[in-house]
């Protein structure tokens, strides 16, 4: 035995944390390299599926949801729930697709597919691209009318940036130091550009998780992430102080009104300041209240019906689905989602423990921080802790674009679930000096 | 660290047990948050997403009436019709915004690119069509009702400096109570600086609707109506119309100006000769308009006030149909404001479960009637004896004293009646001269509320002081004798002083003015009959200073003097009894000015009519009341019923002898009548001239007290008479008195022999 295979084959063995993960689910088959053999290189019991039953979970319980938002008297399930629906088969057979050919083939499409989809989000902005393509909406242009449905490449956006970030860092440690931050910052900050002028705040917002945990994963060295992090922080918190100065004096100079209205809708709820809730604070202050009636376990269906639809409150089968479910399951439902989204991350994370591949791992953790983060700042809003943003709960809420573009992060995890590590394949992301 | 190390050998591992705890912690953190405000805030959320459940309409109540004793309306409500405005369209907030939206989504596609400036030019484009938009609105709405653009834009700027003054005001207090706030407990330390802008956001009124136009008609309203069918689009933002159309009723007084007729035949013979017509119309305006009050439109501070109300009731939750809405009309002053709760009725309500559709209807409920004791007609009789125009309430030739007449011929006087239903105490009609209507209230402010000689806003029968001189005298008998201090039949020497030694103090009147004294006039002391018959001053000084400090003080106190009523009618004087104006008490040389009304006692007409009304009642106070439902209190004083009739002796003297003071009425030219000349009718009076002090302008310049002009100067002219029927008991108290009149005899005399007529006339006597 070689020198170098008795390392992995010590490592293997002290790598408990995987060990745990393989005990539980039943690794100890697949370690039969016998059995392996006969089944060639997929791993049929893998953590991933918990991550897809989570999303298919969430998928049902919002299109229970999406169907209480269509009003009083329903005729059996409403247009946006079938339609739904259709978005989760749609979503599941992207799923398998995405599942067939080995996860590494996606690093050969991650730069195209990042071409395209900067493109797209040029495209959208785009003033001469006519409305019957390119509609506003709400004086956002993020959409792309395709019949079916309207494409947001911002969704395929996060899909893309993934891919590229993990094929950038995987067999990199340039990131290990401080300026070798840089580049994956820059990878980031082109679409996160781009999708700050649609104007699409919420999302653009997401890339930096995103990119952050990719990052920690990978090992990059956490007092730099933390001294950018707060620099990070920092920053917005001066944006944020400066737009709401400037707001008292009605000029504008960093952030758009809307967006202000919305910080400020949250900086008085906490203050208990009550002037506006009528108006800027409305859409938070309807969430809350229907979140708030739905009690311990909730509202009966016809109830929550009447709650929703005469609360007058905007994006219900959207934005503010969380506020539907907890009206209609109350606190039990709402933990129930909470610990499904869990469930998810979960699945991913020890997804990304049992790889060995680097890029697996990484696509695997960067999905898991889009996904994680979307959901947290989507119900942080809905309970009132966060501004309100135009931003979906990732699987619960309707959209087509959104629902599919995470069934591709699934159908990829999946994907990474999958795949048996070939032998003696390197573990990446090891490094003998100090991680901090 | 190592043993981490240990744990999870692979750094990877490490990392991503880092990211999942992060994970964790957060979604932990977001299940704690959506518990908490499922559990501990479920009863305030679910109540407040049941409010958005129910569509309520408000239907109107009917505001209760205010009728006299005999059942006369003096208040009511007309079904009438407002337009209401918000106060949005007003300020061209409304046209701005619409505007704004317009720009906006005619230039979707820039913007968010736009700056400020930008946005402004692109609004201030499509201003002008939503500014001309809302003018010919308003010309349309000026010809619909037949009013001119000009009063409708007076109205609508009266509506704006109302709403602007209150959120001034309002805002003013707010940074007031800001400022403490902030600094409490600080005082040490520096203070934290609060500005008007922490606190002015938008007050209620700013939000609200406001009347435009208000009493409508039927036929006005549906014009308005199909011309609002016509301007859909002047709503705000969340479709809450800017103009309503509500039906609202607008209080009416029928009886606010009445003419009366007064006869000539009975009036002093120079006002008697003066024309050859029986009688004289008198237009009275005004008519009861202090005591009923009049109505306001409802503010922050009333609806604040009533769910401060019903916090305090722990009624907190549950609907208020009572509730004040923006808009509404909220008594303002007088029995309409003091009455309000019994007047304001219940709306009623319909109220639509917007998810089953169950309707509950809960009907109106009207606002009490309001019975009054006050006898409208003979109010507006006496009004009108005391008008200037039928001349006893003018400086007339025989006016005039040795000192001449107490100001020239023909000047107005101003002055307060009262007259009291013996029996009950029912105040039967209660006069203050000079009057106002509610229309010179709003026309003419200055006229009503800043002419401190005619001072109109004072209700001169219960809420000013006047010194009561010498009407107090057989009060002050009375109460000696059933002291004990006094005996009923001794007799008291008058010496023109109480003093001989010092004749220049305490004189008697006679004294005074003829250099005499009634031991000169008559020979012998005064017993009491004859001392209050011819009110000699000695004779009561003598008695007031044998009753005491206290004891004087308990027995004026007894009487009524120095408490008020509770009539309901606004506000009332104390009256002021053995209290000096520094507040210190009096002593006995007090005592003995009071003795003849002087000094530090004063009190108001109906406190006069009361005293002598239980006098006639034998000695049972029964409180006066204006409100028919109050329930009479009434207290048996315990006075020697002796000592009361022998009072009244003096009392029926005092308008029928020869010595009487107010007995004749005597005439530049020497001939002289009789003050009383109503036939089948017995009275007994008093009179009285109370020295007062002199009535001061506002200080022209501002800079200090020593500068007031002096506007009157001299005596109140006072008559108290007991009326009842010839040979019978007395019915009626009549106090009345003239401000700066003079002579209580020859002034007042006269006044209160035509109130006897008055009472006659209208069934009383």
């Amino acid at each position: 035995m070689s020198r170098e295979v008795e390392t992995f084959a010590e490592a293997d063995r002290r790598d408990a944390f995987a060990d745990v993960a393989r005990r539980t689910l039943g690794s100890r088959t697949l370690d039969n390299k016998a059995t392996a053999a006969v089944r060639g290189r997929v791993r049929w019991v893998n953590p991933a599926w918990l991550t897809l039953f989570a999303s298919v979970a969430l998928c049902l319980v919002g299109v229970f949801a999406i169907d209480l938002t269509s009003g009083l008297d329903p005729d059996g399930l409403s247009f946006y729930a079938k339609r739904q629906l259709v978005f989760l088969a749609i979503g599941l057979v992207t799923c398998a697709v995405c599942m067939t050919l080995h996860f590494r083939n996606a690093a050969y499409f991650a730069w195209p597919l990042a071409v395209i989809v900067a493109f797209l989000l040029v495209f959208v902005l785009l003033p001469f691209v006519p409305e019957w393509l390119v509609l506003p909406r709400k004086g956002a242009r993020r959409w792309i009318s395709l019949g079916l449905f309207d494409l947001q490449p911002s969704e395929l956006a996060k899909v893309a940036f993934v891919l590229v970030t993990a094929g950038y860092l995987q067999f990199r440690e340039s990131y290990r130091t401080f300026f070798g931050l840089a580049r994956p910052m820059l990878l980031a900050a082109v679409p996160m550009a781009l999708i700050l002028v649609e104007p699409d705040l919420g999302t653009a917002t997401l890339f930096a998780p995103a990119l952050l945990a990719m990052l920690v994963a990978a090992g990059a060295k956490l007092v730099h992430l933390i001294g950018t992090g707060v620099a990070g922080v920092a920053f917005a918190a001066v944006v944020v102080a400066v737009s709401l100065a400037a707001a008292e004096q009605d000029a504008y100079p960093l952030l758009r009104p809307h967006q202000v209205e919305r910080i400020q809708a949250v900086v008085e709820r906490f203050e208990g300041d009550d002037r506006f809730i009528d108006s800027r604070g409305f859409q938070g202050q309807q969430a809350l209240t229907l979140v708030g009636s739905g009690g311990a376990f909730g509202n009966s269906e016809d109830k929550t019906r009447a709650f929703v639809r005469f609360s007058g409150i905007p994006e219900a089968h959207n934005d503010m689905i969380f506020a539907v479910v907890v009206n209609r399951w109350g606190a039990a439902g709402g933990i129930v989602v909470l610990v499904l989204v869990a469930l998810w991350g979960l699945g991913a994370v020890l997804t990304a423990a049992v790889t060995k591949d680097p890029f697996g791992r990484l696509i695997v953790v960067g999905f898991a921080a889009f996904i994680l983060s979307q959901a947290t700042i989507n119900i942080g809003m809905t309970i009132g802790l966060f501004p309100i943003t135009g931003m979906t709960l990732p699987f619960v809420s309707y959209g087509g674009s959104s629902l599919v573009a995470g069934f591709i992060m699934v159908g990829l995890i999946c994907n990474v679930g999958l795949r048996r590590d070939p032998h003696l394949w390197r573990r990446s992301f090891e490094f003998d000096d100090d991680e901090t | 660290m190592k043993r981490l190390r240990r744990l999870i050998p692979s750094m990877f591992h490490r990392r991503l047990a880092l990211l999942a705890i992060g994970g964790v912690a957060v979604v932990g953190g977001l299940g704690a948050q959506t518990a908490s405000l499922t559990l501990t805030r479920h009863h305030e959320m679910l109540a407040a997403a049941e409010s958005h459940l129910v569509s309520e309409r408000l239907t109107p109540t009917v505001r209760g009436r205010i009728l006299d004793r005999k059942g006369r309306v003096l208040a009511e409500e007309r079904a009438t019709f407002d337009v209401l405005i918000d106060y949005r369209l007003l300020t061209g907030e409304w046209a701005y915004s619409r505007a704004a939206r317009r720009a906006r989504d005619l230039h979707a596609e820039d913007w968010s690119k736009l700056d400020r400036k930008g946005r402004e030019d692109l609004i201030a484009e499509q201003l002008p069509a939503y500014t001309d938009r809302l003018e010919r609105f308003s010309r349309e709405l000026a010809g619909t009702v037949g009013v001119s653009v000009e009063i409708l834009d007076e109205r609508a700027g009266e509506v704006r400096r109302h709403v602007q003054r209150t959120a001034t005001s309002v805002w003013e207090r707010w940074l007031v109570a800001r400022r403490e706030e902030l600094n409490r407990g600080r005082e040490l330390a520096t203070e934290i600086e609060v500005t008007l802008a922490d606190v002015n956001k938008p007050i209620r009124e700013q939000r609200q609707s406001h009347a435009l136009l208000t009493g409508l008609t039927e036929e006005q309203a549906f014009e308005v109506r199909r011309l609002l069918g016509r301007y859909t689009d002047l709503h705000l933002r969340g479709g809450t119309p800017g103009v309503q159309l509500e039906a609202g009723g607008a209080r009416s007084y029928p009886l606010e100006t009445v003419d009366v007729e007064v006869m000539r035949d009975l009036l002093p013979q120079p006002l008697r000769d003066a024309d050859d017509s029986p009688t004289r119309v008198v237009t009275v305006g005004g008519l009861l308009t202090r005591s009923i009050g009049w109505m306001r439109e409802a503010q922050s501070e009333d609806i604040a006030a009533r769910s401060a109300k019903r916090r305090d009731m722990g009624l907190e939750r549950r609907e208020d149909l009572e509730r004040y809405l923006a808009g509404d009309l909220v008594g303002g002053r007088g029995i309409e404001a003091t009455q309000e709760e019994r007047l304001r009725g219940a709306r009623g309500s319909q109220s639509v479960r917007l998810d089953t559709g169950e309707t509950e209807i809960i009907e109106p409920i009207a606002g009490e009637d309001v019975r009054l004791t006050i006898d409208a007609m003979l109010q507006a009789r006496v009004r009108a004896i005391m008008d200037p125009d039928v001349g006893l309430a003018r400086v007339q030739p025989w006016h005039a004293t040795r000192q001449g007449l107490p100001m020239p011929e023909g000047t107005e006087l101003y002055g307060a009646a009262a007259v009291l239903d013996v029996s009950s105490g029912d105040v039967l009609a209660l006069v203050s001269t000079p009057s106002f209507t509610r229309e010179q209230a709003r026309t003419e402010p200055d006229r009503v509320w800043n002419d401190a000689l005619r001072a109109p806003w004072v209700d001169r029968a219960v809420a000013k002081p006047y010194p009561p001189g010498s009407i107090i005298k057989p009060l002050v008998f009375v109460a000696a004798v059933t002291q004990g201090t006094h005996a009923l039949y001794h007799d008291i020497v008058c010496t023109g002083a109480l003093n001989p030694e010092r004749p220049n103090r305490l004189r008697c009147w006679i004294f005074k003015q003829n250099q005499i004294t009634h031991f000169d006039q008559f020979g012998e002391g005064l017993r009491g009959d004859m001392a209050i018959s011819v009110s000699c001053n000695v004779f009561f000084y003598t008695v007031a200073r044998g009753l005491g400090v206290d004891a004087f003080d308990r027995w004026m106190r007894a009487f009524g003097a120095g408490d008020a009523f509770g009539l309901g009618i606004g506000p009332e004087l104390e009256g002021i009894v053995g209290e000096r104006v520094d507040g210190t008490r009096t002593g006995l040389g007090d005592t003995i000015q009071m003795g003849i009304g002087q000094g530090p006692i004063a009190w108001s007409p109906l406190h006069a009519a009361d005293t002598y009304a239980t006098l006639a009642r034998g000695g049972i106070r029964i409180v006066p009341r204006v409100l028919r439902d109050d329930a009479p209190r009434a207290t048996d004083l315990g006075l020697d019923r002796d000592a009361i009739d022998m009072a009244m002796r003096g009392l029926e003297l005092a308008v029928t002898d020869r010595y009487g003071t107010g007995s004749t009425l005597k005439y530049p030219d020497g001939s002289s009548e009789p003050t009383f000349n109503v036939p089948g009718v017995r009275v007994w009076g008093k009179t009285g001239t109370a020295q007062a002090p002199d009535l001061l302008g506002e200080d022209p310049d501002g800079d200090g007290p020593e500068r007031r002009p002096v506007l009157r100067t001299g005596d109140h002219s006072w008559f108290v008479v007991l009326a009842g029927p010839e040979g019978g008991a007395p019915r009626y108290a009549i106090a009345v008195v003239m401000e700066y009149a003079g002579s209580g005899g020859r002034v007042s005399g006269p006044i209160a022999n035509q109130i006897v007529r008055a009472l006659r006339d209208e069934g009383y006597l």
